[in-house]
């Protein structure tokens, strides 16, 4: 790949994340089978694949909340397959879950300050320093708007819905303030109406951050996405752009072929 | 809201705070002061150090007697067997609570709830059993008796006004000082923990970090509890860590609650009223603080301040019901 190439190349020209024939087997069942791809610069890369495929399975080999029985994970050139989740976030990824998974007791404004200051230095510092913390306290304001969250501010995790939830999710991740942010299906159960301020909210994303998007409403994949892999049991089966993928008879078989158009359903 | 109206809200309180401990010795006997008051005080302060781990980060410690106990005999060890000064060996025993603590985060840093309370409560009997055998340093089951309580600006607080004074002071301190943690993001991690430690962890935190860092604070009071404890008790001894006092601190936060972490002091006082005034009515004294144990785990997850804050939580919407009422008859009474 292009970035390993010189080996004098400061960390910013690294690729932000390659993930070099990674797999995974639960028992007999190969949920990941030597999957590789690259993500550059602020890109936007959806991965689809039908249930099981092995989706989520990849973004937890990328993140470190399983480790890979094989390959390696690299991120801005720094090979990071022995590092665990918390050293991974720290230098820059973050994720949402597909299963929406947050703190029943904290606020959503106390989410989003407890996910801005986890790569930081002084995410359990014992001193609040005033200044620094109500410029948190704004930030973490200004997401909650963003994500549509803005009037559930002070609201504890207990009391939010499925939909706030997912929004929740994506605000905790943005608010890490990465430069990865992984995805894994942010779309699934939200109202139409929410689907579109998702939508709008990633498009209107920096290009600093690169996305990974793994999702089956495809209104909200192909919109976003300037890339597309595709996975089936565990392997990456095609890779192009949406035009390309669309019209990729195999990934038609497998996938588009039998789902595109119905709104399909995931949520679980 | 803005800390500048904050600042003198919290300076009323704690004039009214300030206020209400003045007034304690008058209110009561003297036998209710030092046999209620301040072990109530002390007890509280101890109980404290759980309630916080448990209702803060979620860390159910068995070993809390364990801090204790270190600082305790800390200060009975230096000042009796190595002749040091009082107020020296008070500051090396205060600051052995958070180190001891670390000590049990560190080895406890990647259990969470059975696992945990299996681990400390080993920790808990360890520590028992090295102050009941390891003589050359604890000297053994008799521990370490006659221990003065120090003069603080020529108060001596082996006396009982002056020692309530200093036990509720420090009952304040470390109350502040506790809710000064609570909105640090130390504190905020804290909550994450307890809600969610694998969630914690994909924000970036070390969930080891978060859970040492944990037991450390809540070490300080656990550490100052065992300090005035042994002021009160003139003594400390293998029993004041013995298993029957790691239930006593868990009994005291489950009646106390661990919502807040002040309902330590109210189990505190609940314990101690049951201990002292149970056996005018049957001998069967511990059977009653059992009993009661049950009732309010029965009644209320959250302990008796739980059943009280609920109680407060319903008043206060019955006035609001009766204040709309009013306001409502006396609208249409305008119309
Ligand atoms: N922790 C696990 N233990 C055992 N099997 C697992 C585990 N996680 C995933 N699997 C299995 O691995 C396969 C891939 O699962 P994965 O969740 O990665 O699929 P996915 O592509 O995300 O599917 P979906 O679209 O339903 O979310 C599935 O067959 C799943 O049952
Ligand atoms: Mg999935």
């Amino acid at each position: 790949m292009k970035a390993t190439g010189t080996g004098q190349q400061t960390k910013a020209t690294f690729l932000p994340l390659r993930v070099d024939k990674v797999s995974r087997s639960f028992g007999g069942l190969q949920a990941v089978d030597q999957v590789s791809f690259t993500l550059s610069v602020g890109e936007r890369l959806a991965i689809l694949g039908p249930n099981g495929a092995g989706k989520s399975t990849l973004f937890n080999l990328v993140c470190g909340d399983l480790a890979a029985d094989s390959g390696r994970v690299y991120l801005r050139g720094e090979d990071v397959t022995g590092l665990p989740l918390h050293h991974r976030v720290r230098r820059g990824l973050a994720r949402t879950y597909q299963t929406s998974s947050v703190f029943a007791g904290l606020t959503v404004g106390e989410h989003l300050m407890l996910a801005h200051r986890g790569p930081e230095k002084g995410r359990l510092s014992l001193w609040t320093r005033r200044a620094i913390q109500s410029e948190a306290a704004d930030q973490a304001r200004n997401l909650a708007e963003q994500v549509g969250l803005g009037s559930r501010f002070g609201v504890q995790g207990s009391e939010l819905s499925h939909g706030e939830l997912r929004q929740l999710e994506v605000a905790m991740a943005l608010a890490a303030e990465p430069f990865i942010i992984l995805l894994d299906e942010p779309a699934a159960g939200l109202s139409p109406a929410e689907r579109e301020r998702l939508t709008a909210l990633l498009l209107s994303l920096q290009t600093s951050v690169a996305i990974v998007l793994v999702e089956h409403d495809m209104d909200v994949a192909l919109t976003v996405a300037d890339r597309v892999i595709v996975l089936e049991s565990g392997r990456l089966i095609a890779e192009g752009n949406p035009e390309e993928i669309e019209a990729d008879p195999l990934v038609r078989a497998v996938y588009l072929g039998e789902q595109h158009g119905q709104p399909q359903e995931s949520a679980s | 809201m803005p800390a500048s109206r904050r600042l003198p809200a919290a300076g009323a309180l704690l004039v009214l705070i300030g206020a209400a401990i003045a007034a304690v010795p008058a209110l009561v006997s003297d036998f209710v002061l030092l046999q209620i008051v301040i072990k109530s005080l002390w007890l509280g302060i101890a109980g404290m150090s759980l309630a916080f781990l448990i209702g803060q980060a979620g860390l159910i410690s068995l070993a809390q007697t364990a801090v204790f106990g270190a600082s305790g005999y800390l200060m009975a060890i230096l000042v009796l067997d190595h002749g040091l000064t009082i107020w020296a060996a008070v500051a090396a025993a205060v600051a052995a609570g958070p180190v001891a603590g670390l000590v049990i985060g560190a080895i406890s840093r990647r259990s969470s709830d059975l696992y945990l309370m299996m681990l400390t409560l080993a920790i808990g009997v360890f520590t028992f059993f090295f102050a009941q055998q390891y003589q050359p340093i604890t000297r053994g089951h008799t521990g370490f008796n006659g221990f003065d309580a120090p003069l603080l600006f020529g108060a001596d607080l082996s006396e009982r006004k002056p020692l309530f004074y200093v036990s509720a002071v420090a009952a304040v301190a470390v109350v502040a000082l506790f809710r000064l943690v609570m909105r640090t993001p130390a504190g905020l991690a804290f909550r994450g923990l307890r809600d969610n430690r694998d969630r914690l962890q994909a924000l970036g935190y070390s969930t080891s970090a978060t859970t040492i860092s944990a037991f450390a604070v809540s070490g300080f009071a656990a550490g100052v509890g065992g300090v005035i404890s042994v002021w009160y008790n003139g003594a400390i001894s293998p029993g004041s860590i013995d298993i029957t006092r790691i239930i006593e601190l868990l009994i005291v936060v489950t009646i106390g609650g661990t919502i807040r972490i002040e309902g330590a002091f109210l189990g505190a006082l609940v314990v101690t009223l049951l201990r002292n005034y149970a056996n005018e009515y049957t001998n069967r004294t511990e059977t009653l603080v059992g009993a009661a144990f049950m009732a309010i785990v029965l009644l209320s997850r959250h302990g008796l301040l739980g059943i009280l804050l609920n109680v407060k939580s319903l008043a206060l919407k019955a006035l609001r019901f009766f204040r709309g009422q009013r306001m409502a008859s006396e609208k249409e009474a305008v119309a």
